[in-house]
């Protein structure tokens, strides 16, 4: 356990530059794009008043006060742009957290394999790494909006702006809803659900690593059999999840084929790593 | 001792090593000589648990690999393992923090022998530092058996001197050595038992004293014998 | 331990932020919905739900009022969600034959095709022949399953439609039971007049099937209805109409049969325009097959409900501000009770309300603006037996546009 824990500390110490990096592109790509947007929506209401020689107040009575939620929605590049650079920078780390201790003469590798410790820990700690960088960034998406919410409205004023919930804004938001979702249990299943996809594309890379060639073609091949297995039930002829099985049934023996594809991806990886892996 | 039985390794189609037997006695160094390419890192490797053997065991003290043996025995490769941007004093932290069998009084004996600092970058060090630092993080480990990967290789000839002195001091005495070169000039002297590899195989194993007093035969001269003949 | 506090700090960072936002978007308060009894047993109200919206900012947030208070579906996990828009948990009487007969119900789903009594469960669904065709007409057959509830024996059956005649379509509207077999109400498609212009209009016809259950066959087919007249400019059609009634499998003797006469029209640009000149209501007998007239009215007879209960017809329309009633025996084809109840509410049409009729009681929901109310009559004596309406917190201004903001567009009656 305690060195689990120094290895997910090593991987912590790692990154942790990168993933500062990520934060800052985020928090100022976020508060760029919304102080862009009040000042956009300000000279575009100052132009159709000016139009329809009419006032603010009376544009204001008409349309209403913008809210916070409102406003990101227009944003939408800037905004939602930091969020898509995370996601695929973290995307690529998945890969990269595994083939960097292969990069150059001086292979990491011979280090991590050769302490005496379990390999799984290995394994788990590169998995809890990649988490707690995902979750982080999550995290620090939560403080950022209410943070946002007062930058708008001293930005933009309290005249042509309101605020929001921030549960509110997230849950009318695609994007948002998805990274965040409404209760704590659809948290866990979530992101319990991207643990196992990134399980796999670690099984992935530990194939190709011990392998090589045939390593990635089991790799390629993988995703699909896991897809059809996950589908079974709907394979079997006869419709069964249509004409025999109720919903709650159906839910249930999808569950057990997902508990089913992570006990085998996780033994897989493990057994990779501990026996099959090549320097 | 550790006991290499009929392993046998495949890349591919290739057999890289086809059956390959030796023992390598605690006290003892025990040299693997052959050309490049032959194996012997392989051999090292598989010995570490580093590579998977196709066939064939491998036993340390009579018992096969697992992690709690990494705390007996330990493994210097041929190029510096650690990231370029960590110091030298962060290298040592690390095998401080993983290894129970870290000595570190011996690592600042060796680091002050080296003349190494702690805050230097592992990216910035000359070819014959690295060497050096490689070796620290192998030996100030109270392990039973050190192997080492071409521990000369591209070295200069004054870090080889240097690297050659510690293998006569206390921080070899007890232990089992087990180092790969394809040039012994610099430790014929001190080698007690040599495996040469050729083809996958054994050509031949022997132990150096009895060869000179038996046959009056130098190292080099069995390996004459050996890969001309 | 202090060499760790980047990890630390940042899992530390990660619980606190994560954390506070569940614990806060738990916790916070929304508006909470209530039905209050305004007269009456409020036990009758007890299994009412009201689904429907209110929107918050940009999002609408799906709400249930219930006797426990609200529900918001932001606040519902998925797998919640999932498991919450069950057919069955809105019809009492679905509900208890999947919970009794769990197994002969898998994969039931054509609720229309239920047909039970104490000694039997029967259904009955339409199938296509499954071949490709190209004018897309198909042979149709019924496939039958029964549960002997004596002897808990099952058969399944597949009866084949009298003739060679091919449909577009058939299906299932209603099952029950007479002394030859079961009956089978079904309606049939015709082949498609497709016009010049795309538009094209189906010609449809109401068959009564008896299927016998021993021989396992269809041994009877009565047309009872076929549209015609579509080249004449005046077109007859037959239909049955959804009622209010949710006991859609308990037996019934009568199905009602709606006949109503359309005048087709063409504009300048050929488009088709309808016109209803006439309507007529007939009840139909399982037991001898005769079709009798009941009402016959001329022009439209929209803000009129008639729906099938037992063995009656309830017929329901606003008279002013009051909601009118009737109820006429079907066998005796005469009118048992008239009866009126004023609406608080003004301006109701019957298009605005929602209700249903279960186990001889008329449920209703009436709105208008920031009033919701929840009538529960009853179908024997015409007795008002409860009378609510929706409350919600807030200041008096509040309460006022949060009632106006609830969208409620479903209404049911829990199991």
């Amino acid at each position: 356990m305690n060195r689990y824990l120094k290895l997910v500390h090593w991987e912590i110490m790692r990154f942790w530059k990168l993933l500062a990096a990520l934060a800052i592109v985020t928090i100022v790509l976020q508060c760029v794009g919304i102080i862009y947007e009040t000042q956009r929506y300000t000279s575009q209401v100052e132009d159709q008043v000016q139009m329809n020689n009419s006032t603010i107040t009376a544009f204001v009575q008409q349309n209403g006060k913008l809210s916070f939620s409102e406003a990101l929605e227009r944003a939408g590049l800037s905004f939602f742009a930091s969020i898509a650079l995370c996601i695929g920078g973290l995307a690529l780390y998945v890969f990269f957290i595994w083939y960097k201790e292969w990069f150059g003469k001086n292979m990491f590798i011979y280090r991590l394999l050769m302490i005496p410790t379990a390999r799984r820990n290995i394994y788990f700690a590169k998995l809890t790494a990649i988490l707690l960088f995902v979750l982080s960034l999550v995290a620090l998406q939560l403080v950022l909006l209410p943070l946002e919410n007062g930058l708008y409205l001293l930005v933009g004023g309290d005249v042509l702006f309101k605020s929001s919930s921030i549960v509110d804004l997230i849950a009318g938001n695609r994007i948002l809803m998805f990274l965040i979702p409404p209760t704590f249990a659809d948290f866990v299943i979530y992101y319990g659900f991207g643990a196992i996809v990134v399980l796999i594309a670690f099984t992935a890379v530990l194939l190709e690593r011990s392998y090589k060639l045939r390593g990635v073609l089991a790799a390629i091949l993988y995703l699909p059999a896991v897809a059809v297995f996950m589908m079974i039930p709907f394979l079997i002829p006869g419709n069964v999840t249509e004409t025999y099985l109720y919903p709650a049934e159906s839910f249930g023996i999808e569950i057990a084929l997902g508990v089913i594809v992570t006990a085998f991806t996780v033994w897989l990886g493990l057994h990779l790593i501990t026996k099959k892996v090549t320097v | 001792m550790i006991e290499v039985k009929s392993i046998r390794k495949k890349y591919g189609r290739k057999a890289v090593l086809k059956d390959v037997s030796f023992t390598a006695e605690k006290g003892q160094i025990t040299c693997l000589i052959g050309i490049n390419g032959v194996g012997k890192s392989t051999v090292l490797k598989a010995i570490m648990g580093l590579t998977p053997v196709t066939d064939g065991t491998i036993l340390i003290d009579g018992k096969p690999l697992s992690s709690r043996v990494y705390e007996h025995i330990t493994f210097i490769p041929d190029a510096i393992s650690m990231p370029p941007g960590m110091t030298v004093d962060g290298c040592i932290q690390f095998m401080k923090d993983y290894y129970v069998s870290w000595n570190p009084k011996r690592a600042a004996e060796l680091a002050g022998f080296f003349k190494l600092s702690g805050s230097d970058r592992v990216g910035e060090l000359s070819k014959g530092n690295a060497a050096k630092l490689n070796l620290l993080l192998g030996l100030a480990l109270d392990v039973d058996y050190v192997l080492m990967d071409e521990p000369f290789s591209g070295i200069d000839m004054f870090s080889r001197e240097q690297i050659a002195s510690v293998f006569t001091s206390h921080l070899i005495e007890d232990r089992g050595v087990i180092i790969t070169t394809h040039e012994i000039n610099d430790i014929e002297h001190l080698i007690d038992k040599v495996i040469l590899l050729e083809n996958g195989l054994v050509r031949r194993e022997f132990d150096t004293e009895t060869v000179r007093q038996e046959e009056g035969k130098s190292v080099m001269d069995v390996m004459r014998e050996v890969y001309n003949g | 331990m202090k060499k760790y506090w980047l990890s630390i700090g940042l899992s530390v960072f990660i619980a606190a932020s994560i954390g506070t936002y569940y614990i806060g978007a738990a916790t916070r308060e929304l508006p909470e919905y209530r039905m209050q009894t305004v007269e009456g047993d409020g036990k009758e109200a007890s299994h009412l739900f009201l689904e429907g919206s209110v929107s918050r900012d940009k999002m609408i947030d799906q709400i249930k009022i219930g006797d426990g208070g609200t529900a918001y579906e932001s606040r519902m996990s998925t797998i919640g969600k999932m498991f919450d828009s069950e057919y069955a948990d809105r019809n009492p009487e679905l509900a208890g034959l999947i919970k009794d007969h769990k197994g002969f119900m898998r994969g039931k789903k054509s609720y229309n095709g239920f047909y039970k009594d104490e000694r039997q469960l029967v259904y009955a669904v339409t199938k296509s022949d499954g071949k490709t065709s190209d004018d897309g007409l198909h042979r149709y057959s019924l496939a039958v399953s029964a549960l002997d509830l004596k002897s808990g024996k099952e058969k399944q059956f597949k009866a084949a439609m009298l003739g060679k005649q091919r449909y577009a379509s058939m299906y299932v509207i209603d099952v029950q039971s007479g002394e030859d077999g079961i009956k089978v109400l079904v309606q049939l498609d015709k082949k498609p007049e497709v016009y010049k212009n795309g538009n094209y209009r189906f010609e449809s016809e109401l068959h009564v099937l008896t299927v016998n259950m021993d021989k396992e066959g269809i041994s009877d087919d009565q047309t009872i209805g076929a549209d015609s007249g579509a080249d004449s400019g005046k077109m007859e059609r037959y239909s049955v109409p959804y009622g209010g009634g949710i006991e859609l499998a308990s037996p019934s003797s009568y199905a009602l049969v709606y006949k109503t006469v359309v005048k087709i029209a063409k504009d300048q640009d050929g488009n088709e325009m309808e016109q209803q000149v006439g309507s007529e209501i007939f009840a139909y007998d399982y037991a001898n097959g005769k079709l009798t007239p009941i009402l016959a009215g001329s022009g439209s007879d929209s803000g009129v409900y008639r729906s099938l209960a037992g063995n009656a017809m309830i017929t329901m329309a606003m008279k002013g501000n009051a909601l009118s009633i009737g109820k006429l025996e079907l066998a005796k084809n005469k009118e048992s009770l008239q009866f009126e109840i004023p609406m608080s509410l003004k301006n109701i049409t019957i298009d605005n309300t929602q209700f249903f009729i279960y186990q001889s009681k008329l449920y209703m929901y009436v709105h208008a603006g920031a009033d919701h109310e929840i009538l529960v009559v009853s179908l024997t004596d015409g007795k008002v037996l409860y009378q609510g309406k929706a409350t919600v917190d807030g200041t008096a201004d509040e309460q006022k546009e949060r009632l106006t903001g609830l969208n409620v567009y479903g209404f049911y009656f829990a199991s």
